[in-house]
Formats: structure tokens, C-alpha cells, sequence
């Protein structure tokens, strides 16, 4: 661990109510990521929840798949409704994405900075780009690429029509949390209870 | 991006000389021809935005003693270079294979090794993920990709040109026959060439203008053959245009195009986003043709190119950079900064702290600069001198600024000298002469007198000094942004605000005297201790704030 | 960190910096993993809110008896007079490469002004470049000398920019170059006198804490 000063008033861990937790035994929360809020959070095998990630489980439960990744500072939240949000497996969330009340598919992409607003879905095999957003209450199919400056939104062919291109990202999405396995550490008694 | 108050532009002078000078139709016309002084610098005015520049932008002239701006520099090309691998490319292939990078792509699409057992390779974009599969196209290597697209472009739809040579006349594809249609054109505008007019050759002094006139001339009078006389009859026919398409000209027709119901069909699915834009098609010819986005084709990258500038007038290099891709430095780098005395302003009881734009270190919005109308407001203007003579600065401005909003403007201090800019030694051995402000606060707060806050601004005297530094008061009266109703309605004076007209902007005349050691032709500075008094005059504008409506 | 920091300073007892020997100033609020991946020149900034990722480092490879008899492995490097305004994220890209996934060590040169909330994961950010806010530089992505970089820009992966240009947009494309004076003209007076792609000291010494 490091010995730099401790900034004791960022931690919202230690004053506020932790949830009910259902880790899996195989999935990897780092110690200084931040949990917070009244309703059960779950969180599949594999999956790895990095330093500073955000869960905020204020309204509405938050379920987590296997094979995630939730990097730093993303923010995984139901503070403003009763929406269940429901990650599915695989899915890379990286850093400073905000997903709020929402459902994503599996093997999706949500990129950094990216919003995923109220009500909305992403499907499976998508990709959100960075600080793209997802209107509330928005469906979008598979593989759908949201992009660009105005917002677009496109199929992906080269996913959808290609096997290889699928196994590709699910293989890729595999040795990452492999070697972030190695890396971080787990938060173990702080998560897990006794 | 939006500008932060207060700025400083400078007007480039070639905009005052540019315009030719007004010749009267008679020579008894008096005309009034543009003289610096007489005429007032607008900012307001709708052509002053395209003059003003701010000091880092400008270069500076030497030998024209003039300060260059973008309308009056040239551009010459230094090198080419790929964007993406950073190799120059040679100017001799530059002109020969065109602008492109052989065997690169573009710059979001990179070769990417499919994991396939047949160890193909496509072309994927990191930002949107979309890949050569979607127009089921695959490379055997990742090199010389432009090379394998042409081929694959060719195999996909150059086979139709073969096909329609005897169709062309009805069914006029300009796309499948576009390189056949263009070396059309250009023999055809060779021959109009070489047929009629001569451009004339601006570098001969023959009163003929060019040789091919001189010649030609020469064959009408000289001559007695069969072809000179028949050329004698014969008048130089005017350039005329393509006529067909033997001679390169493709007319569109109201014929259908073949599969337009289809088309129609298309959008009506894919609607406005799923067509491609004119941006799109106009990239490359292969895509010229193309009314949707899944019809485009991936082009190579063009390449960029590396440019110097020249004086328009005295073909002097401005600023030259290396010949080296990626390294930024320059051989001859003349920056306006380093000639021209730099003027800056600033309130002189700063409300809140001034920040830096482009250093916000917080996610805060800047507050914003206003001003109320009718509220004397001081500021200190600071000249800051680049060059190593002292020079005495002379500041002109119209009494009240010109434009919908007339502020009232007084420099407490128009005329001044400015010390020389020094190396740091000299201000750090010089120290104990020069008596900048912060040693005299020093002193005063030693000597427990009044602060520098209790200083009354004096008309005549200048506000600060230090080695390089002067400023003097500047002290504005804003004017009211909406004249006041008046009780018989005027018409001329109900014209509309436009966007911008309620900001304060005070157009300032500097001239900068100096006298210099000239250099004789050898580069040598005269050790005679002859200076020569140089002078520069340029129109500068200070925007202030805006001038909130009450 | 590569130097230690010093006594606190007497005036308060909770300053916003910890200033290091080599003139670094890091934010108590700033978060850091794996501060013995991390190489400062001097003369550095880090704010506050500041992610540095020095845990997402290359895996050597271990060799039988020593497991971590090799010092630590830099996971990033950051020059001299490098500011790095408050709740930006600097995480070394990764990739596969020969068959593993690796992490490589993200290089940043001199006098880098990195604006606030932004997302960094290139792998090589050269000297003077000055960063707008909101921006995102996708892993791999490769920033060359001189050049500017407009705020809320998304620099897609392994993009070059090439020396003294201007990129912005969504993904980013190259809007133009540089004036030729980038950099030039700051004369280390006050806040006013700072010029983008200029030297930053000056900068530095001005963010107190």
C-alpha cells in the first residue's frame, strides 16, 4: 500500500451506510474504490472494480455481470429514480463514464467520459464513445456505435456480420482482466465482511 | 473561442495601403487621398475583423520596417510529410504521383491483422469501429495499402468501364470513366492553348510579350510559305470551352439514372444520415459518384506540408523552419513580438483577479469583464518595449471612440519614452539605478508613507516605469448603449445594436520613434556613430469590456 | 515519486501541496496508485483530484527466487514544469503484444499544460504541448511537439499529431497549425504574461497551496 498523507474527508465509504454486498468470490474490488447507498449491489465473477470506481446504489439496486470492468471514477449510479441498473457481462466502463439507472447489454464498450442517462438501454456488442451521451429513455439495438459530435448513431457491420470481430472483442475484454487481476489489489475484509 | 477582456489587436498597415490611391476624374477634382492620421481605424467597422490581429500572430518585416500579416505574407512550401508516419516525402514524387501518401491510409483507419487463419488484414477505424468488412474488402499485407485499394477498386468497379465504351454516349457515368474523361479534357485544353491566345511572359522585356507572339509575328510578315499566309488570314481564334464529351465535358441529363428507384427506396430507410455528404464524395473521384455512406470508398491520406513565409513585397523569409520533419525550429523566425512594443491594459482597481483563459486550472466559468455607461472608469496601459533602443512612443486617439456606442476617451499621457529591453544581466546589475515600482513600495512601506493605492493618476506624468516597461492612465467614460428616446422620433437614429457594438473598443494610434545604428550592406553595424531615426506608426484597438445596458 | 517530500511547512499545517525536493508540488487530494511507478521531473503540478494509475504497470517477468529484486517499473514519466490542472485522469495505455495483454509506460516531456477533467492514456506526450479541458487522448495516441490540443477534444487511439498543430473535434482531425511565435513572448511578469506553449515555471510558482 502507499504512505502518502491521507485526504480523510474524501471517503464516503467510511462515514456513509455501506449496502448490502454480494460479491462474488472471484470478482476483484479494489480497497479504495467507493460503494455507497441503501440498496444491494451485485457483482459477478471476474469482474474488477478499480480504485475510485463509484457505485451508488441510492434508489434502486445495482446489479453488476461477470467479466466487468469498472474503471476509475466511473460513476455507476440509481440516485435519481427508481430504475434498476443492470450491467451485463463484459462490459467495459472506463473512466469517468456515468451510467445512471440504465441497462448495457453485454460485451458492450462505454468509453471514457461517456453518459448513459434514465430509463435508457444499451444493447449487446455496442459502443459509446467517449463523451458521447445516451438520451434518457433511448433503446439503442446491437451494435450500435454511438459517435461523433452531433451525436450520431451507427450499426456496426463489421461486429454484427463477423464472428471473428465478436470473439475478437470478447478475447480482448478476457486478458485485460487477466492482467488487471494481477495488478489490483482486492479490497478483501473491507467488501467482504468477516 | 470566445476572447477575454481586455485584448489588444493590432491593425497590419497593409490594409490602408492596399487599396489603390483615389485618382479624381479631372485634375481639377480635389480628391481626399487616405492619410494615416486623417482617418479614424473603426473597429467596429465590418471589414476591421479581418485586420486586426493579435501580436503573436504578425511577423515583422525588416527591411521593409513593416509588420506582416497573413494577407501579406506568401506561403512556400518547405516539405512535404506524411501526418501519420512523419517521413517527408521527396517534392520531385510530390508532383508526380500526387498528394497522397502511397502507402498509408487515413488517419483513423489503421491495418489491423485479423486473427483469421488466412492471416488477412483489414482497415479499422479506432473511433467509430467501422472496418473494411463492411464494403468486404481484405488486404494479404499491411503494407502499400493504397496500392491493394486501387487494385480492389478497380476489380469492384472499373469493370464497367469496359463494358459501357459503346453505351457511353447514352448512359454518361461520369464516374466509371473519369480518367478517360479528364485526359480528354486536358488534351483538349492544350490544344486551345497552344491554338489561340499566348499568355504573355511577365519576366521578358520584348515589347512582343512572349516568343511564341514574337514568332508568330515574325511568320505573318516574314514568311511567304503556303502556312504563313494561310495564318495571315487566319484570326487567333478565342479559347473556347469543351464542347462534348470527346473533348472532356460530361453534361448531366434528366435521362434516369439507371437504379434510381432503388436510390429512392434507400433514403427513405436510411434517411439523411445514412447519404453521403458533399464533403464526403468530393474527397477522392472513385467517391464522386456515391450517394450513400456505405458506397464510400477509404482514401489515402493526404499529405501536409510544411510552409514558410515571405515578405509579399521584399521576398524576404519571415520565418523559415527547419528542413527537418517534426522539429519545430526555425532558421529566420522575425516575429512582430520581438519588433513591435507590445501594449497591454489593465484596470487600475482590479475588481477580482484577472485569470488567464487559457490557464483555467478549474472547471469555473470566468467572470465576466462589464462596465456601466456613464461611470469613469481608469486603466493603466503599459508599453512594453522588445527592441534594444529606447524609444519614444506617441499615443493618438479620437476623443470619443467611432461607432453606435461613443465612449469618451482621454490618455492622461500621450507622449513617453520607453527604456530599452536588456539581457537579465543588465537587469539584475542595473538594479540599484532603475527604480521600479516594487523597490519604491518597498521603501514607502519602510518608511511607513502612504501606499502606492493613495496615488493619484496626474495628466502629463507617466504612471510606472521600469527597464522596459511605461504605462500611463487611460481614463474611458463609457457611452450609453441605447441612445435615449428622443421626443421627435429621428429615423437615422433607430438602427439596430448589432451583435458586438456594446463593446468598448479604443482604437489607439502609436507611433514609435527610435534611432537606430543602420547596417551598412555587409551586415556590419556602422562604427561611425551615425543613427539613423527610425520610425513606426500602426493603429492598434484595446478591447476593454462591455458596456452593460444601464 | 522519485524524490521525498519535505517537512510541512510551518505557516499551516494543512497546505493544498506537498512540495517534494525537486520543486514538485502534488496535491493532497490527488489520487495516486502505485507512487513508486511514478518519475516527476521538477518543477511539476499535479492538483487536486488528479488520478495518476502508476498500479497499470508492464509485469515483468518473474525470475525464479527474486520476485521483486528488479526496482520499480516506471508506469509513467512526466517532465520538468508540467501542469496538470485538477480532476484529470493519466492511466498508461494497453495492448496486446505477442500474445499477452502489456501495459507500457506513458512518456510525457517539458512545459505540458494538460487542462482540467481531462482523460490522458497516450503513450507519448512531447514538449510544449498545451491541452484544452474535457479533452480524452485515446490510449496509444501520440502527441508531438509544439502543439495545441482544443478542449473538449476526443484524440481517437493511436493517432500521431503531428508537431505544431492544432487538433479539435470529435474525433480529432488536425484544424491547423501553430502561429509561428508558440510559446514565444512570455516575459515572466504576472498571470497576464503567460503565453500557451510557453515555459511554464512561472505558472508553477504561482499555484499556491
Amino acid at each position: 500500500m502507499t504512505t502518502r498523507p491521507a485526504a480523510p474527508s474524501s471517503r464516503p465509504s467510511d462515514t456513509t451506510p455501506r449496502p448490502p454486498l454480494k460479491i462474488h468470490s472471484l470478482a476483484i474490488v479494489a480497497d479504495r474504490a467507493q460503494i455507497t447507498g441503501t440498496h444491494p449491489i451485485t457483482i459477478g465473477p471476474n469482474t474488477i472494480i478499480h480504485p475510485h470506481a463509484r457505485l451508488r446504489a441510492e434508489k434502486a439496486p445495482i446489479t453488476i455481470g461477470a467479466n466487468c470492468s469498472i474503471s476509475e471514477k466511473a460513476l455507476i449510479s440509481t440516485s435519481e429514480g427508481p430504475q434498476e441498473c443492470v450491467i451485463g457481462d463484459g462490459v467495459d466502463i472506463q473512466g469517468d463514464a456515468v451510467v445512471e439507472g440504465a441497462r448495457v447489454g453485454d460485451w458492450s464498450l462505454i468509453e471514457v467520459g461517456a453518459k448513459v442517462e434514465r430509463l435508457s438501454a444499451v444493447g449487446r456488442y455496442c459502443k459509446v464513445t467517449a463523451l458521447s451521451v445516451v438520451l434518457p429513455g433511448e433503446v439503442l439495438g446491437d451494435f450500435v456505435v454511438v459517435f461523433g459530435e452531433g451525436g450520431r448513431r451507427r450499426v456496426d457491420g463489421s461486429l454484427k456480420g463477423s464472428e471473428e470481430m465478436r470473439g475478437a472483442r470478447e478475447r480482448g475484454q478476457g486478458m485485460m482482466l487477466e492482467v488487471l487481476g494481477k495488478l489490483i489489489v482486492d479490497g478483501g475484509v473491507k467488501w467482504r465482511g468477516t | 473561442m470566445t476572447t477575454a477582456f481586455p485584448y489588444v489587436r493590432y491593425a497590419c498597415p497593409c490594409t490602408e495601403t492596399a487599396a489603390p490611391p483615389l485618382l479624381g476624374k479631372r485634375s481639377s477634382q480635389d480628391v481626399e487621398t487616405e492619410q494615416d492620421e486623417g482617418l479614424t481605424f473603426n473597429p467596429h467597422d465590418q471589414r476591421a475583423n479581418f485586420s486586426l490581429y493579435p501580436l503573436d500572430q504578425l511577423l515583422f518585416c525588416d527591411e521593409c520596417n513593416h509588420t506582416r500579416c497573413p494577407k501579406c505574407w506568401t506561403d512556400e512550401m518547405i516539405y512535404w510529410y506524411c501526418p501519420h508516419c512523419q517521413f517527408d516525402v521527396p517534392s520531385s514524387s510530390v508532383k508526380s504521383d500526387g498528394n497522397s501518401r502511397p502507402s498509408s491510409s487515413s488517419t483513423h483507419l489503421r491495418p489491423d491483422g485479423g486473427s483469421s487463419s488466412n492471416d488477412s488484414y483489414i482497415l479499422h477505424c479506432q473511433y467509430c469501429d467501422w472496418s473494411t468488412l463492411e464494403i468486404d474488402v481484405k488486404f494479404s499485407k499491411p503494407s502499400r495499402i493504397t496500392e491493394q485499394l486501387q487494385k480492389a477498386w478497380k476489380a469492384r468497379y472499373g469493370a464497367k468501364e469496359e463494358k459501357d465504351e459503346e453505351d457511353r454516349k447514352q448512359h454518361e457515368s461520369p464516374g466509371t470513366q473519369h480518367d478517360a474523361t479528364f485526359a480528354n479534357l486536358q488534351r483538349f485544353y492544350k490544344d486551345q492553348l497552344s491554338e489561340s491566345g499566348d499568355q504573355p511572359n511577365m519576366y521578358s522585356n520584348s515589347p512582343y510579350s512572349s516568343p511564341a507572339n514574337l514568332a508568330r509575328i515574325m511568320n505573318l510578315y516574314g514568311g511567304l510559305s503556303y502556312n504563313a499566309l494561310k495564318k495571315t488570314r487566319e484570326k487567333p481564334q478565342p479559347m473556347r470551352e469543351a464542347g462534348g464529351l470527346p473533348e472532356g465535358l460530361v453534361t448531366y441529363t434528366e435521362d434516369g439514372i439507371p437504379g434510381e428507384e432503388e436510390m429512392i427506396e434507400k433514403i427513405k430507410t436510411l434517411g439523411l444520415e445514412g447519404t453521403a455528404s458533399e464533403e464526403q464524395r468530393l474527397t477522392t473521384p472513385q467517391n464522386y459518384d456515391t450517394r450513400f455512406q456505405d458506397e464510400l470508398w477509404p482514401i489515402a491520406t493526404p499529405l501536409r506540408v510544411r510552409r514558410g513565409k515571405r515578405c509579399r513585397t521584399c521576398r524576404q523569409f519571415l520565418a523559415r523552419p527547419e528542413h527537418k520533419v517534426g522539429s519545430m525550429r526555425y532558421k529566420i523566425r522575425l516575429l512582430a513580438l520581438n519588433y513591435v512594443q507590445r501594449l497591454s491594459i489593465s484596470p487600475l482597481q482590479p475588481t477580482a483577479p484577472r485569470q488567464n483563459p487559457s490557464f483555467q486550472l478549474r472547471p469555473e466559468t470566468l467572470p465576466e469583464v462589464k462596465v456601466h455607461p456613464h461611470q469613469t472608469q481608469q486603466y493603466i496601459l503599459t508599453v512594453r518595449n522588445p527592441i534594444f533602443e529606447t524609444v519614444k512612443v506617441t499615443l493618438a486617439t479620437p476623443a470619443t471612440t467611432p461607432g453606435k456606442v461613443a465612449s469618451k476617451v482621454t490618455i492622461l499621457c500621450p507622449s513617453f519614452t520607453v527604456g530599452p529591453a536588456g539581457d537579465m544581466w543588465d537587469e539584475a546589475l542595473s538594479a540599484s539605478t532603475t527604480s521600479d515600482g516594487s523597490r519604491r513600495a518597498a521603501m514607502a512601506s519602510l518608511t511607513g508613507s502612504s501606499a502606492d493605492g493613495d496615488r493619484q493618476p496626474e495628466a502629463g506624468k507617466v504612471w510606472e516605469r521600469s527597464r522596459n516597461t511605461t504605462s500611463v492612465i487611460l481614463e474611458v467614460v463609457p457611452g450609453a448603449v441605447k441612445s435615449p428616446p428622443k421626443i421627435v422620433p429621428d429615423d437615422k437614429q433607430e438602427e439596430e445594436l448589432t451583435e458586438d457594438d456594446d463593446i468598448l473598443e479604443i482604437p489607439i494610434y502609436v507611433r514609435a520613434e527610435w534611432e537606430a545604428v543602420p547596417h551598412d550592406a555587409a551586415g556590419h553595424a556602422d562604427h561611425k556613430g551615425e543613427r539613423e531615426s527610425r520610425e513606426f506608426a500602426y493603429w492598434c484597438v484595446l478591447g476593454v469590456a462591455r458596456i452593460t445596458q444601464t | 515519486m522519485s524524490s521525498r517530500p519535505t517537512a510541512p511547512n510551518r505557516r499551516s499545517t494543512k497546505n493544498e501541496y506537498i512540495e517534494t525536493d525537486t520543486g514538485n508540488k502534488i496535491s493532497r487530494r490527488a489520487h495516486i496508485e502505485g507512487k513508486q511507478n511514478i518519475m516527476l521531473g521538477g518543477k511539476s503540478v499535479l492538483m487536486a483530484g488528479v488520478t495518476l494509475r502508476g498500479d497499470l504497470h508492464r509485469l515483468q517477468e518473474q525470475s525464479e527466487g527474486d520476485e521483486r529484486s528488479k526496482g520499480p517499473v516506471t508506469a509513467i514519466n512526466i517532465g520538468r514544469a508540467c501542469i496538470i490542472s485538477t480532476n484529470c485522469t493519466l492511466r498508461p495505455p494497453m495492448r496486446i503484444h505477442h500474445g499477452t495483454m502489456t501495459f507500457y509506460p506513458m512518456r510525457m516531456g517539458d512545459n505540458i499544460f494538460i487542462g482540467h477533467s481531462t482523460h490522458v492514456s497516450s503513450i507519448h506526450i512531447a514538449s510544449h504541448v498545451h491541452i484544452g479541458a474535457n479533452c480524452v487522448l485515446g490510449p496509444f495516441s501520440v502527441i508531438k511537439d509544439n502543439c495545441k490540443v482544443l478542449p473538449n477534444t476526443v484524440v481517437p487511439p493511436h493517432m500521431i499529431v503531428p508537431a505544431g498543430s492544432v487538433v479539435g473535434g470529435r474525433p480529432a482531425r488536425i484544424l491547423g497549425e501553430v502561429g509561428d511565435g508558440w510559446g514565444q513572448g512570455q516575459t515572466g511578469g504576472g498571470e497576464e504574461e503567460w503565453v500557451e506553449g510557453g515555459d511554464l515555471r512561472g505558472v508553477v510558482r504561482s499555484i499556491k497551496g
